[in-house]
């Protein structure tokens, strides 16, 4: 089966395809939730690592100081 | 030229060049679970210098990709996961080398149960057979 198909699934045929094979210990339902993030494909901007760091440390990233 | 030696000697090899960006579900799961001073914030710290150093060198023997051909990894190209802690895993990609960009999609805890909707069939089957090999007095 190619790569097109799989991305057309949606609902419950995404749900039932990505659980035969979850063996990650979350739920199939956030496996769901993740393929809808990569298809929004909405990123924030990319952020020096040393930096991300150094605020991931000082909580100052957005969603430390929001709650998200 | 001694002195050339010494310094080819000690060079240490380049850092690599990482970005990180993340996706609202990290952010949203982020701030759920990394919450300031708890072990799941360190361990994520600990998972991103990790990343720093070498962004290809797994974290921990948990750090694995989910095998090519399989739905998710068809849905979600290069997509790994790993353990933070042992009911906490992230869930990120790797793509590119210079920088390479550390994309994290979320932290999520680990569902115990697979009671949620839906229904979670290959957690509640593993569950089932625990439960039903348990011997209780009589």
């Amino acid at each position: 089966m190619k790569s097109s198909e799989f991305t057309k699934r949606s609902g419950q045929r995404l749900f039932e395809a990505l659980n035969k094979t979850n063996d990650t210990a979350v739920s199939t339902q956030n496996l769901v939730r993740i393929v809808e993030a990569h298809r929004d494909n909405v990123w924030s901007e990319p952020m020096n690592g040393d930096d991300y760091l150094k605020n991931l440390m000082e909580g100052k990233l957005q969603w430390q100081k929001t709650g998200q | 030229m001694a002195k050339d030696r010494a310094v080819k000697g000690t060079a240490q090899p380049a850092k690599p060049n990482v970005m990180v960006s993340e996706c609202p579900l990290f952010q949203e799961t982020a701030a759920r679970y990394a919450k300031p001073g708890n072990n799941v914030l360190a361990r994520y710290a600990e998972f991103i210098k990790t990343k720093l150093e070498n962004p290809t060198a797994p974290f921990g023997a948990s750090d694995k990709k989910n095998p090519d051909g399989t739905p998710m990894a068809q849905e979600v190209p290069g997509i790994r996961h790993a353990h933070l802690t042992h009911n906490i895993s992230i869930f990120y990609t790797i793509s590119g080398a210079n920088p390479a960009i550390l994309r994290v999609y979320a932290i999520l805890t680990h569902d115990e149960s697979g009671s949620g909707q839906p229904t979670n069939y290959k957690v509640q089957k593993s569950i089932g057979k625990r439960m039903a090999n348990q011997k209780f007095p009589i």
